[in-house]
């Protein structure tokens, strides 16, 4: 097998499972065990996270076999997504639904290219439209349009 | 004879004009989100989940189930006419679907699939009627160590009977009981894994992992990639009439799939999904001339049809009687019972028998709604789905961010939801399955209540698990399904191996 034919990714993915096994156990081991009549809140996460462990050395395993794949990440949509959802997740509270919901609907429109300047907008207003009326009126939700 | 007046109650719940109306919206937004690729039914009803907080039990269930198996019925659409699924089960159904409307026979398929879907569902559900309140009178005698090795074989089985890596699944369903371990443990009352963060104490909110990993997650794999549009009203009512061959090649796949179906359904942990592709491969097996299959045999998306929607009818029995989630979106279903202050289990049949029986009424009621909505109407659904995504996923963005924030009305969740997504995200480009993940999440905290309490009554003593017969034979099964998936998997990889050092 030569080298350069790992798949560099799968391998990255099984070491991620087996470092949060690791932290499982070693976060845990500061919880009590127990004894096997009365088990604490310690044992179940050991055993999880040990479990977990085995489980990445497989995958370690398998992943140096599995033939390779080029995965491609495109980080624009990704990260506006993110910050679209965050906006909505700081907005919401402090100035209400109505600028939370536009400022989501701009942030995640951002992430398809072209971006449609207008149609966004009517699309923004539309949708807070919607859902002022389904949430705030139709359902009665404790949400606010607007807190400023 | 008292089923029948079991059934006939159950009518009197469901015939009710305010929960027809919650049935039928149910069952529209279910087609609409399964027609729609790229939203799952699991998006959707996470999304509804917030709308029924204010409903009746009863409704709500009947709402979001609605949601569940009107899905599979729209599902099947996207399938056919773009060879994209509208829901992960229905993935089977595009590979003889496609080439079914490539040869101008979209109409047939889609009308195909609409009447074996309903096959199928009925199949299901008298099923469920016959086994789930025998079930649940049978696991009346369960004590904590048979529901400890049921939920084991109910994982093993979820994780491993699936398309991908049987040891991914394993890893994803041990990764989703340490998240169920976040918060204040009940028993000791020790925290654990909060990180000192209050808002984690009472645990990681269930909706903001399903949305995050199946909302958000799907919508970022589906953005920057290039999609397909489809010309509108490329289907008339008359295209939709099969021929008499169509019919009678037909019938037995039917049979045989919904029977796959019920019994794939009913097992903890496996749902629609794996049921179309074992129902598919048996075709596939025993067809005189499989050569036809993959280019538009009608038995390939007969059968599957009726298989996923046998399934999930009979998913619930499980659930409903053992309290066991047989899918990750039924597990889903399961919480909103919990905050509707119903646990699923062995009691719930008796105690709430207008609950159980009226939601077996509404799923009749639901199918055939459904056949009106998907056959006469089909006209609609395919203009539907010439809605671009651009349109569509800010505003789906839109109710994930609703949904999770005004469950407790705090905008943590929002961030958690952002999270699970990004995760979710990169757990789909590697192929590591989500579905797992929630079921452990769901069933973790659960198994570790059992076996504490297991391990109190055996005073320590670990054999209590193979001492008692009904959970020895449990954990054989669990190890039968190990074996029979994972060996093969091993294999498979040993012998690429030696391939590739010759």
């Amino acid at each position: 097998m030569r080298v350069n034919a790992i798949n560099r990714g799968e391998c990255v993915a099984a070491l991620v499972v087996g470092a949060i096994g690791l932290a499982i156990v070693w976060i845990g081991s500061d919880y009590a065990v127990g004894t096997p009549r009365r088990i604490g809140p310690g044992f179940f996460p050991l055993a999880i996270g040990a479990l977990l462990l085995m489980l990445s050395v497989g995958l370690v395993f398998e992943a140096l076999r599995a033939e390779r794949r080029s995965i491609e990440f495109q980080a624009r949509p990704f990260l506006l997504v993110m910050a679209a959802l965050a906006s909505f997740a700081v907005f919401m509270e402090r100035i209400g639904l109505v600028p939370a919901t536009i400022c989501l609907v701009v942030l995640s429109a951002l992430a398809e290219t072209p971006f449609r300047p207008l149609r966004t907008l009517l699309l923004a207003l539309a949708v807070s439209a919607m859902g002022v009326l389904i949430f705030v009126y139709a359902l009665g939700l404790p949400l606010k349009s607007f807190t400023w | 004879m008292e089923t029948l007046s079991n059934l006939a109650s159950g009518f009197q719940v469901a015939l009710d004009p305010y929960m027809l109306a919650i049935c039928l919206i149910g069952v529209t937004v279910g087609t609409l989100v399964g027609v729609l690729p790229g939203i799952g039914a699991m998006a959707a009803i996470s999304i509804a989940l917030p709308i029924t907080y204010h409903m009746d039990t009863t409704a709500a269930l009947i709402m979001l189930a609605g949601i569940f198996y009107g899905a599979q019925y729209g599902g099947s659409t996207a399938a056919i006419l773009l060879n994209l699924p509208g829901t992960a089960t229905n993935a089977v159904t595009c590979l003889d679907g496609y080439p079914m409307s490539k040869q101008g026979r979209a109409g047939v398929a889609l009308f195909m699939t609409t009447i074996t879907s309903f096959v199928g569902g009925c199949i299901g559900i008298v099923l469920m009627i016959g086994f789930a309140p025998a079930l649940s009178r049978f696991a009346l005698s369960f004590s904590s160590a048979e529901y400890f090795s049921i939920m084991l074989l109910g994982l093993v089985a979820a994780s491993t009977l699936s398309v991908g890596s049987p040891l991914k699944g394993l890893a994803m369903v041990v990764m989703g009981i340490a998240l169920g371990l976040v918060g204040i443990d009940v028993t000791s009352g020790h925290p654990r894994y909060t990180f000192g963060v209050i808002r984690l104490m009472d645990g990681v909110n269930l909706l903001a992992l399903g949305m995050g990993l199946f909302g958000v997650a799907e919508i970022l794999n589906n953005l920057g990639k290039p999609t397909q549009q489809l010309k509108a009203g490329s289907v008339t009512l008359r295209s939709l009439l099969p021929s008499r061959e169509d019919w009678k090649a037909s019938v037995m796949p039917t049979v045989r799939g919904a029977a796959i179906g019920s019994g794939v359904g009913t097992l903890p942990g496996t749902g629609p999904g794996i049921a179309a592709f074992m129902a598919y491969a048996v075709e596939k097996r025993v067809a005189k001339d499989p050569s036809r299959f993959g280019h538009g045999a009608i038995e390939g998306i007969a059968s599957p049809e009726a298989a996923n929607n046998a399934a999930v009818q009979a998913a619930f029995i499980p659930t409903l009687s053992l309290g066991i989630p047989g899918d990750a979106v039924i597990a889903i279903l399961m919480g909103a019972m919990l905050i509707h202050g119903i646990v699923p289990g062995p009691q719930f049949i008796t105690s709430h028998p207008d609950t159980f029986w009226g939601l077996i009424a509404s799923f009749w009621i639901g199918n055939v709604l459904l056949l009106i909505l998907n056959i006469p109407m089909i006209g609609i659904w395919v203009r539907i789905l010439t809605i671009p995504y651009r349109l569509l996923y800010p505003a789906m963005l839109f109710f994930v961010c609703v949904g999770v924030y005004a469950m407790r009305n705090n905008p943590f969740d929002v961030y958690l939801t952002m999270l699970f997504g990004g995760i979710g995200y990169f757990m789909l480009r590697f192929q590591y399955p989500a579905a797992p993940l929630l079921l452990g999440f769901i069933l973790g905290p659960l198994m570790e209540e059992h076996l504490k309490r297991a391990l109190q009554i055996s005073r320590g003593d670990f054999l209590v698990f193979v001492d008692r017969p009904i959970s020895a034979v449990f954990l054989v099964a669990t190890l039968l399904v190990f074996a029979f998936t994972v060996k093969p998997a091993v294999m498979r990889a040993l012998s690429r191996r030696s391939r590739a050092e010759s």
